[in-house]
């Protein structure tokens, strides 16, 4: 689902379906019962095995050194929180406790996301949630926040020029000395445009036929092959055993 | 086909928000298959509203009232419902940025499609026809934000072409355009226009459209004044144009203003000099060892075609970039990168996001240490604004914004003035005050106009620095060597890439979809 | 023959229109860039990773409002808070931040739908509660206190001294974070309430 580029691992063309690709339904399963599979978990020892199965997906959809970089980041940080618990310090040791605590049960779902976003445009990625059924109430605003996003961005670099010349910051001393005028002066153009922004939007899609009460359909192709077996299987196996583990404890 | 009877449409919200548009009266006109209608008229003649009542946005997204009829291949557009007149007309507006919807091209000429549930086989095969008969095979699958905004109001235009309408509606589509993509979307429109489409534009540049419109409709004040032939259009005299309000018919017809009168001095010794500047970003050479000089008393045209770094040296000039190499001396002492804002002012081409204060007034002086020592009043009496002052400054129009935008230039004795597209969207009355505006303020400033309007470059400037792929290509005296400057004009607007080319209208002419009944 | 529409093409009752999503997905998109600048700073960084919700409570206020000042009616909220929290499961956040995100979508409904979505007050109101979202990115460490001690334990750690400070050190945290979002979301929502009249009303960009 990378926004700045259409295309993941090819050009998606107007004609067949990107081959060796899974399909976006395969990743956001592998995801959901990754994110299961940490809640459920019993011990420690278990989050290292889902840790292991992102890894596994990481190398089925070609992404080997996202998964070496998300292992070895892991094992990092494992190693350096080790100390943790012999602080002394009360506040600081629940927060980094704490922290590691969290990192435990993100970093997983970090690695299988990532994994997913970089193998998925936008384009397959809503395919998948109109396959899904999601109500046009959720995609229909998704899709212009995913396309609108980048221009968040511009605009920003814009207004950071405009007050650069006008000399009203935006850097951390005019923050301070004038806090308020510098605050508005962040919301008043971004706000002012997106506003804008949007009624020219829902222009040109009303006369697009957005409004057509008939069901959307999709045009990036997508659908299940052999590749979807083997990337919802570290999935499959992790979630299975979470749920043995819990019940017989 | 599309045909106006006594037409009349007045906004319920006239005058507020971002909905702009003057209601139109008794509008009666057709336009027929493979028929080019030019609407044409100054600012606030009604133009854009009979663009609205003819794809139906006035009054289903614009409320209004309506009276007579809009008949869309003979049938009324008040009987259709937003979906039925998008599969029927196709629109284009002028901001390319803000009519995409996608992140990539392919889905993006589907969108329309996809709205109206085509199954997914049928849309593909259809996007891939349009995408080979528009020849944007080397756009197909692309990240629309990598586009051009030209690349990308064709892809727009392919988005409205997929239903393959009977009728095609174009709002000022070329107002954000260079001349390279100006040309490219007349191939677009000339195609439809082979295919027996009904095309209605909607303009203020007319150049383009020289040899293509079959008809002009001249509106005033929300009527049609006239109904020209093309033939007979052409036969008009200059100063009838001009009495119009239109901007020049043709590119041959422009002639380049008389020189300033004495006692402004002409240029002195350079302010501004730049020497070797060259920018990288992202890993693209942007800038390569570009020189500028500017001098006070002149305004210097900058020009190149897309992406030839124009934006990206105005702003190195203003201090917003960091150079890799080069540096940048006034007054014949080299300026940090720090301190050169304090010199300049730029106008943006999307001049609001550089609006801050909550009246007209305090945006003159807004951020000064000083506000007290400026003259607000008597800087907007000059700029044309007066009694604007306590208004907000987003209700402006696009050219009111442009002009507060000069006059926190002046107020904060900016003496750097760089301005991007100043003239895209204004009719001939208003490019003729940025001209002289920009006149006025060289008298003591130095003063680089971003442009590809060369109206606005034979009214205003003196000197044309020409970039080309990051460096200056040439350095024309505007007055002097007028031809030369056409000339440069005529090759940006041949430059597309060959890959690129539309084939032939003719050669695989498309029949639009026959009327359907509801 | 005469057509006339009268409503306002934003209108202000029932249904959302293909306007009013196009709004939501535009600030939407405004709620995560905001979201992402406090997030990005903070959450990876261990000690300040506890003050990103009030961060990001600090960012977003006038976004919210003026959402709420645009599309004056239920939905939009609930359909930020649905956006943003798939795309924060999606990007691999904790997944209760994305639950949380869409049960305070639906309160900061409900809330600013008590007053008909024009009181200022309870619009306010709507905006501090949705703002303690992201507690649902910390809920594990509530929810399943069990696995939490067992592992700030690790080893060699007396158990005693362990139930000591994990009694002391989540008891406080909690509720100074609760304490910190509502503060920010406060100031924030005053300044964005403040920006509404001043800027944005004056401006006719709001529903009228």
């Amino acid at each position: 689902m990378s926004v700045r580029s259409g295309r993941a691992d090819e050009p998606p063309g107007p004609g067949a379906r990107r081959t060796g690709s899974a399909d976006p339904r395969s990743k956001l399963f592998v995801l959901l019962a990754v994110a299961a599979a940490t809640a459920l978990s019993p011990a420690v020892w278990f989050d290292l095995v889902v840790m292991g199965a992102a890894a596994v997906f990481a190398l089925v959809l070609r992404r080997p050194r996202m998964g070496l970089v998300g292992l070895a980041g892991y094992a990092a940080m494992m190693a350096a929180l080790q100390g943790v618990p012999r602080l002394d310090h009360v506040a600081l040791r629940t927060m980094l406790g704490s922290f590691g605590a969290l990192m435990r049960t993100v970093l997983p779902c970090g690695l299988v996301a990532a994994v997913t976003v970089s193998t998925t445009p936008v384009g397959e990625f809503m395919s998948a949630l109109n396959a899904l059924r999601l109500p046009r109430q959720v995609v229909v605003p998704l899709a212009i926040m995913l396309r609108y996003a980048p221009t968040v961005r511009a605009d920003w670099a814009s207004i950071r020029d405009a007050m650069r010349l006008r000399g009203i910051g935006p850097g951390p001393i005019t923050l301070v000395r004038h806090p308020v005028r510098t605050i508005e002066c962040v919301y008043v153009p971004l706000l002012m445009s997106a506003s804008t922004a949007a009624d020219e939007l829902s222009m040109a899609a009303v006369a697009r036929g957005i409004e057509n009460p008939a069901r959307r359909t999709c045009c990036t192709p997508i659908g299940f092959g052999r590749v979807d077996v083997l990337a919802t299987a570290p999935g499959i196996v992790v979630l299975v055993l979470a749920i043995v583990l819990r019940v017989n404890a | 086909m599309i045909e106006f009877r006594d037409a009349c449409f007045s906004y319920a919200h006239h005058g507020t928000g971002h909905e702009g548009g003057a209601g139109v009266r008794d509008i009666t006109l057709t336009v027929g298959p493979g028929e080019v209608l030019v609407v044409c008229g100054r600012s606030g003649c009604g133009k854009t509203t009979i663009t609205r009542l003819a794809n139906g946005l006035a009054p289903s997204f614009f409320p209004g009232t309506l009276s007579g009829r809009v008949l869309l291949d003979g049938q009324d557009v008040a009987q259709l419902t937003s979906w039925q007149l998008a599969e029927r007309v196709g629109s284009v507006f002028q901001n390319p940025t803000t009519q995409f919807f996608t992140t990539d091209t392919t889905s993006e000429i589907a969108f329309g499609m996809e709205s109206a549930g085509w199954p997914a086989e049928r849309m593909r095969a259809r996007a891939g026809e349009v995408i080979d008969e528009l020849g944007l095979r080397g756009l197909a699958g692309r990240s629309l934000f990598e586009l051009s905004g030209g690349q990308l109001q064709r892809v727009v235009f392919a988005s409205a072409w997929a239903m393959r309408p009977g009728t095609l509606v174009l709002d000022e589509p070329t107002g954000n355009l260079d001349p390279g993509a100006v040309r490219d979307l007349r191939d677009c429109v000339a195609r439809a226009k082979a295919a027996g489409c009904a095309v209605l534009v909607a303009e203020h540049r007319l150049s383009w459209l020289a040899g293509l419109a079959d008809r002009y409709c001249v509106l005033s004040g929300g009527r049609v004044d006239r109904v020209l032939d093309s033939d007979e259009f052409a036969e008009l005299s200059d100063a009838d144009v001009t009495a119009m309000g239109l901007r020049a018919r043709s590119a041959g017809g422009i002639r380049p203003a008389p020189p300033p009168p004495r006692g402004h001095g002409g240029p002195g010794r350079p302010w501004l000099r730049a020497a070797g500047l060259s920018v990288r970003r992202g890993g693209r050479q942007v800038l390569a060892g570009v020189d500028v000089r500017l001098c006070p008393g002149e305004v210097v045209a900058l020009t190149g075609a897309n992406g030839a770094g124009k934006t990206t040296l105005g702003r190195a000039l203003c201090g917003l970039v960091r150079t890799d190499a080069g540096r940048i001396l006034v007054e014949g002492a080299p300026v940090s990168r720090r301190v050169l804002p304090r010199h300049a002012a730029m106008v943006f081409q999307h001049v609001e996001q550089q609006m801050f204060a909550e009246t007209v007034d305090a945006e003159v002086t807004f951020g000064l240490a000083r506000p007290q020592d400026v003259d607000v009043a008597g800087l907007l009496d000059g700029l044309d604004l007066a009694g604007l002052g306590p208004r907000h400054p987003a209700t402006l129009s696009g050219g009111q914004k442009q002009r507060l935008a000069v006059a926190t230039a002046m107020a904060g004795g900016k003496r750097l003035v760089v301005l991007d597209e100043p003239t895209s969207g204004l009719d001939r009355d208003a490019v003729q005050r940025v001209a002289a505006l920009l006149r006025r303020l060289a008298a003591d400033r130095v003063v680089l106009v971003i442009t590809h309007d060369l109206e606005l470059i034979a009214a205003a400037c003196d000197r044309l620095i020409h970039l080309a792929d990051g460096g200056v290509r040439e350095e024309v005296d505007v007055r002097a060597d007028f031809v030369r400057v056409r000339e440069l004009f005529e090759d940006m607007s041949h430059r597309t890439a060959p890959v690129d080319r539309i084939p032939e209208p003719g050669v695989t002419a498309v029949r639009p979809r026959p009327p359907q009944s509801p | 023959m005469l057509t006339s529409r009268t409503a306002p093409a934003a209108s202000t009752a029932g249904r959302l229109t293909a306007r009013d999503l196009i709004t939501c997905g535009v600030f939407a998109a405004l709620m995560l860039f905001f979201t992402m600048a406090g997030g990005a700073l903070l959450a990876p960084n261990p000690v300040l990773t506890f003050a990103m919700p009030a961060a990001v409570a600090l960012l977003t206020g006038p976004v919210y409002l003026l959402l709420i000042a645009k599309v004056p009616k239920h939905g939009p909220v609930v359909i930020v808070g649905a956006v943003l929290g798939l795309i924060m499961f999606v990007t691999g956040m904790y997944w209760g931040w994305a639950v949380t995100y869409v049960v305070a979508g639906f309160v900061g409904d409900l809330v600013a739908g008590a007053g008909g979505f024009r009181s200022q007050g309870l619009n306010l109101l709507s905006f501090m509660l949705f703002s303690l979202n992201p507690l649902g990115s910390y809920a594990m460490l509530w929810l399943s206190p069990d696995s939490y001690a067992a592992y700030l334990v690790g080893r060699g750690t007396e158990q005693a001294y362990m139930d000591t400070m994990l009694a002391t050190g989540v008891g406080w945290m909690f509720p100074a974070m609760i304490a910190s979002i509502l503060g920010c979301a406060l100031i924030s929502g005053l300044l964005g309430r403040r920006l509404l009249r001043r800027q944005f009303e004056k401006a006719g960009v709001t529903a009228r």
